[in-house]
Formats: structure tokens, sequence, C-alpha cells
């Protein structure tokens, strides 16, 4: 515990909150550029400059782990570790687990900028990162929440204010989700298998993906808006009463909402139901809070049009309003069928995360440096100037991404009088959006630059600050644990112990209803529905697909609609990604879906198409992947894969997993001299990567 | 008889259970913020950023 305590007076420790701001800023700027490049990149494919740690399929991971965990996280523990000393009355716990937390996290950012790039990935989104980041980012995260607890163990005010609950709910609740959505066996050093396969997968990842949005992107900064809106507008919150049940209420029922990202689909309707219901009850919760943030600024409301931070506190709240109103609308089966796999989704997205947690960030920002470094703002007029350009390429962004997601929908479900689909080609369905995508990469643009604005402004301020200034001590005599009457201290210390406890089992509740009926369904399937476990070649052709990262664009979900089935074949059922690990269902398709490409198209096709996807659709966007017909597959660690998969339930026999790699060189064999009967030219991909996805494409629906 | 019931598991009713559940929790909330010996507990909750104040907003250019 820091010596800085006592019981008069205190220190506050903000050279942490200083670097953290700087890592978020730092981060911050790689996750924009990086976005705006995979942006870019759907308008002109050419620009992934035929590098594959470039391409986007690599990127779009790094891009969406960066946004969230680098900047948004950066900037939460910025914030939660500045509020949280002044709302408890006393230094951090430990300056050690700090710094700890600091540095560890950091490096875990720069594991993830080298790994996902090389294509180690687990393919589960915002959970792509490999097993020992898996292991790194659960042990910083128990340091960060031994900081946090310590510090609250040793407050010095009895009451936590409402701000505190949020950032309880959200330690407790992402160490659950990360814990539980990341338990897999690892093959090698950067490849694990999940424990999970199929439908279940499908569940606990989307039940974590869409609480990291809840309790990574909504509740910290919800805390944070409890706290920086009061103080930034000088006003007291408008209603603690409508805090308390917006708080509540939206734990409760955030943890239910998960299957609404698997509407239409395989997995079984009373899960699906669940979600819906959950979802769209979620538009009270979340609009008592945004009503509250929004009527704390009462009586300043002229503020909004002379303060730049208010400006962005009151922007981002009401991206808040707008993205939580949009969510559950997007939740309603029926919407979800026209929207779901279409850009909407990155609107609905990029509104909550550039309008809501990119905003939020920037006003928060923009009050701290100048509080901390003991200056003023560099420049007001460019701060405007930063919220303005943002502000437009948002609104860019968000409505080309509303046009080309209702317009690729429409097209997908249009039905000509002779009941065949209007559309029958996707690359129509894509070439139609093409416009809007450079309509995209424009707002992005925007944003970034409003963005380097922002950066000028804070290094002008920090580098114009006076120097040598000495840490201020905090006079604390006044600060009593009583001031409430009745209480006593360790009922005090008892409170914060029994919030936490309540706010596990209001988590719990939801997770484990959900969760455990779904864990078992395989074992009810009958027999004679089940399907082959993958060859050992297509086991290693699904590992590169998934390396690649081609669900970013590709699902394997063939929806109960009828569009869905008329365009793919028969709705994908339950067996047939029961030994998929991890499950490839997808959430987008820039491309088409690909649950039953298996047998459609030659074996050659797919390989001139990997090749260069413009020989077979010439309007194709899909970037090339070259490096494929001259990397050598790893036949050697095909006995370890088989063998875990076999440990994890495959039916695989002792003979096939002792002989898998003898196995994938022949079917591999007898594929490669097949194409080479066809082409001679091709005497060089013996034995390469993309024989193996060949062979997994073909698997496909021929289960 | 166990595998073709649960073969195809729809539990329609699974739905009612968190949705009870939350109603209760919902109205031992409203029970408690609306308790008039909360009033001031709350008044008070509503002004804590606001204890310790600094404010330094303006523009040095």
């Amino acid at each position: 515990m820091s010596m800085e305590n006592n019981q008069s007076r205190t220190v506050y420790d903000d050279d942490i909150v200083k670097k953290f701001i700087y890592a978020a800023l730092i981060w911050g700027a790689a996750a924009f550029a990086v976005g705006l490049l995979a942006a870019t990149q759907l308008a002109y494919w050419q620009a992934n400059f035929n590098l594959e740690w470039l391409t986007f399929s690599r990127i779009r991971p790094l891009h969406t782990n960066a946004a969230i965990f680098a900047f948004g996280g950066n900037a939460i523990f910025a914030g939660i570790y500045h509020s949280s000393q002044r709302l408890l009355k006393t230094r951090l716990y430990s300056d050690s687990l700090s710094s700890i937390h600091f540095w560890g996290w950091q490096l875990i950012i720069l594991a993830a900028l080298i790994t996902l790039p090389l294509g180690f990935s687990q393919s589960k989104e915002y959970a792509e990162l490999e097993w020992p980041i898996d292991i790194a980012i659960t042990v910083i995260w128990v340091i960060f929440a031994i900081n946090f607890f310590g510090t609250i163990a040793v407050r010095r005010v009895k009451h936590l204010y409402v701000a505190l609950w949020f950032y309880i709910a959200t330690i407790l609740t992402v160490a659950v989700l990360h814990v539980v959505n990341s338990i897999e066996i690892p093959v090698s050093y950067l490849q694990s298998y999940p424990v999970y396969a199929g439908v279940q997968d499908a569940l606990v990842q989307w039940w974590y993906g869409h609480n990291a949005v809840a309790f990574f992107l909504t509740t910290p900064f919800l805390g944070l808006m409890y706290y920086y809106i009061p103080k930034a507008a000088n006003r007291p919150i408008y209603s603690y009463r409508l805090s308390i049940v917006h708080f509540w209420s939206l734990v409760f029922i955030y943890i239910w909402a998960g299957p609404h990202h698997l509407l239409n689909s395989a997995l079984p309707d009373w899960a699906q139901t669940l979600g819906m219901v959950f979802s769209i009850m979620l538009w009270a919760p979340s609009w008592g809070g945004m009503i509250n943030g929004l009527l704390t600024l009462r009586g300043a409301w002229h503020k909004v049009r002379t303060d730049p931070i208010i400006k962005f506190l009151a922007v981002a709240v009401t991206f808040y309003g707008m993205s939580t109103f949009e969510g559950p609308l997007l939740s309603i089966k029926s919407v979800n069928s026209l929207a779901h796999y279409t850009d909407w989704i990155i609107g609905h997205v990029h509104g909550g995360t550039l309008g809501w947690n990119g905003f939020l960030t920037f006003g928060m920002i923009y009050y701290l440096v100048p509080k901390l470094w003991n200056t003023k703002l560099y420049s007001q007029r460019l701060a405007n100037n930063h919220f303005w350009i943002g502000f437009f390429g948002i609104l860019i962004y968000y409505i080309s991404m509303w046009a080309s997601g209702i317009t690729q929908g429409l097209m997908w479900q249009s039905i000509d009088a002779n009941g065949q689909l209007a559309y029958p080609d996707f690359v129509e369905t894509v070439i139609k959006i093409v416009p809007l995508y450079y309509a995209r990469a424009i707002g992005g643009s925007l944003f970034l630059i409003g963005f380097i604005l922002m950066l000028i402004n804070m290094w002008k301020t920090i580098s114009l600050a006076p120097k040598g200034q000495d840490e201020q001590q905090v006079d604390m005599s006044n600060i009593t644990m009583d001031e409430v009457a009745g209480t006593g201290h360790r009922k005090l210390e008892s409170l914060g112990a029994v919030f936490t406890v309540l706010v596990f089992i209001a988590i719990l509740v939801g997770s484990i209803i959900e969760i455990v009926p779904t864990l078992a369904i395989h074992k009810y399937l009958p027999d004679a529905n089940k399907v082959r476990p993958y060859t050992p070649l297509e086991q290693a052709g699904r590992d590169i697909y998934v390396k690649e990262g081609c669900y970013t664009c590709h699902s394997q979900m063939i929806r109960k609609l009828d569009f869905d089935v008329i365009r793919y074949g028969e709705a994908s059922k339950l067996e047939e990604s029961m030994y998929d690990r991890p499950f490839q269902w997808g959430s987008k398709r820039t491309g088409p879906d690909l649950a039953r490409v298996g047998g459609k198209y030659p074996d050659m096709w797919h390989y001139r198409h990997m090749i260069d996807p413009r020989e077979i659709t010439p309007k194709s966007i899909m970037p090339a992947y070259p490096w494929l017909d001259n990397k050598k597959l790893d036949y050697q660690i095909l006995r370890r894969k088989l063998s875990v998969m076999k440990r994890l339930g495959v039916p695989y026999d002792d003979e096939t997993v002792a002989n898998a790699d003898i196995i994938a060189e022949k079917e591999s064999l007898e594929l490669f001299n097949a194409l080479l009967e066809q082409d001679p030219s091709l005497e060089n991909i013996k034995d390469t990567q993309i024989i193996a996805l060949i062979s997994y494409l073909q698997s496909l629906g021929k289960k | 008889m166990k595998q073709s019931a649960l073969s195809y598991f729809q539990y329609p009713e699974m739905v009612l259970v968190p949705l009870i559940l939350f109603f209760v929790f919902f109205m031992l909330l409203l029970f408690f913020i609306t308790r008039p010996k909360n009033r001031e507990l709350f008044k008070k909750m509503e002004k804590m950023p606001l204890e310790e104040e600094e404010t330094n907003n303006e523009s040095i250019e």
C-alpha cells in the first residue's frame, strides 16, 4: 500500500492517469488509422499492397482490438483511476500494481499488434488473441481488480458513488466473460482450439461479444459519464434515484442480450426469443442513463455553444441514446432479417464507438489534461474544430453505412414475379454499394483528421505547462467516514463487498440460464443426424481459413429465411457445425455465405479465385491471396491437432490421429495431381496451404 | 424418449423465468428508491463529484 496516505492529507497518483492518457492518445491514432486502411480496402481492394499482413481480413481484428482495448481500455483506466481516487478520497491502493497494470496492458497491446497481422487469431470477434495473450490479459485484469478493490477498501468515505458501481460491474463482468470465453486447449505456442464447438461456441462467443460491448464499452463509460458530466458542467447529477434504477436494470438485462447476434440462425428458438425480448427491454435502462446524463446539463445548456468539453460530452450521450435505440430495434427478428450481415450493423457499431466512446473519451481528456498538467488548454478553437470535423465524419460514416446496409439487405431479399432472386449474382449487390464504401472512408478520414487536431492541441498544452511541479497534497481533515448517521466502519467496508456480490449474482443468473442448456445440446442430437468429422487435410485447411480471417467477410450460416435458402440452399442445421472449433458462422457478408459452397465449383475455380478473384468475378472486391500457393503446409502438427480434437469429443479413431500427417499428405497429393492435370504450370503448388484450403472449402455442406 | 424430447430443445417458458425474476427485482428497487428515509442520502450523493472543486476550462491561445 502506498505511503502517500495519512489521516489528514493525501497525494493522488496522477502520474498513472497521465500515462494512461498518453497511451490512449497514441493507440487511438493507431486504431483509427488501421480502421481507415481497412475501410479504404473495401472501396479499393488494391490498398493492401498485396501484403498479407496488411490485408483486410488480418487487420480488421487488429482495428477492433486496438479501438476497443487499446484506445478504449487506456481511456477507461485513466478515467477510472482519476475519478476513483477523488470519489474515494484516497490514493490508489498500490503504486506498484498501478505500474504493472499500465506496462502489462501496453505489452498485451503490443503482442496483439504483432500477432494479429501475422494471422495468429482465434477468429472469435473481439477475442481473437491467442492463448498466451489471453492468460496475460487475465493476470493484468486481476492486478487491476486488486488495485481497484484495494482502493475501495482503504477509502475515506462511506458511500460508493454511482460511477464506482459501474466500475465494479465492469471489472467483475469482464473477468467472467474473458475467462469463460477463453477456455481453450493449446496445440502450439500460438494456436489453440476452444473447448466449445458449433452452436455452443457461437452462443458463448456472442454472450461474450455482446457483453464486451456492454461491460467494456458501456458500463465503464457510463461511470465516466456520471463523474465527468457533473464536473464539466459544475452541476449535480439530475437524479440519483434514476441512476440506481438505471444501473441495476442495465446490469441485470444486458447479460441476456447476446443471442440477438444469432437471430434466424440454427440457435434454438427459445434462446433467440430470450435474446430478442431482453434486447428490447434494454431500451428502458439505456434511455434512463441517457436522460440522466443529458438532464444533468440542465441550467448549463448555454455551455454547449461555447465549451468544447460540454459539446463532446453532450453529443456523446446523444449518440449513446441513438445507438441504444437502434440496438433493440435491430434485435427484432424481422428487422434483423434485413439488417444482419449488412453494413447497417457496421454503421450501428460505429455510431456507438465513434460517437459515444470516442466523443466521451475526447471530452474527458480535454477536461483532464489541463487539470493534470496544471495549465490551460492550448486552443479552444482547435478543440472546436476537432468537434465539428469529427462530428461530420461520424455522420457521413453512419449515413453511408445505413444506406449501404439497407440497399444490400433489400437486394438480397428481392424476389421477382417468378419467385426467383432478383439479384442472383452476389457481386451485383456489392457493386451497388462500393460508392458508399468510398463515402465511409471519407467519414473515417474526417474523424482521424479531427483526432490529429486533438493530438496537436494536447501536445502544445502539455509542452507549455509549467515544468517541475510537485504533486499537490489534498487536505482530508474534513473527510469523515460517518457523514450519514448510524454508520460504522465495519459496515462501510462490507458494503463494497456485498455490492460486488450482488452484481455478480445479477450477471450470473442470465448467463447460467442462457448458456448451460446449450452446452449439453450436442449430446441429444440423434446419431443419424451427426456429421463426419473433418479429414486431416480439411482440418488443416480450416485452420488456414481461420488464420486468414475469412470469417470477416463470409458467413457460414444459412438463416431460416426464404431468400437465404433460395440463394444458398437448405438452412444450416445445428449438427453441421458440431465439430467446428472455433465456429465460423460469421457476422458479416461482404462476400457470399459459404456454408454450402462445397462441390458448387471445381477445385480449379477455387484455386484461380484465391490467387486472383477478378479472374473469376471481374468486379469482385475480395483481396487476392497469392501467398497461399507458395507457403508449405505443416503436416506434422496435424497429429497434435487431431489428438486435441479427439480429447474434446470429436470421434476420430486412434489410427487417424496417429497417422494424421500421412493421411493429409495423401489427400493433398490427390488434389494436387488433379489440379496439375488441368494446368501443368501448377507444379510448384505441391504441399502448399492453398491445397488444404480448397479441400476445406469443398467439404462445406458436404459432410 | 429423453433423446427425442431434447433433440430439438425448445423451452418457450424459459423466457418467462427471467422476466419474472426481473420484475421482482425491479419492484424491490422501486421500493428502495422511493423510501422517504433515503431522500437525504440521495441529495448528498448527487453532489458527490462536486465536492472537490477545480475549474480550469479556459484556453491560453
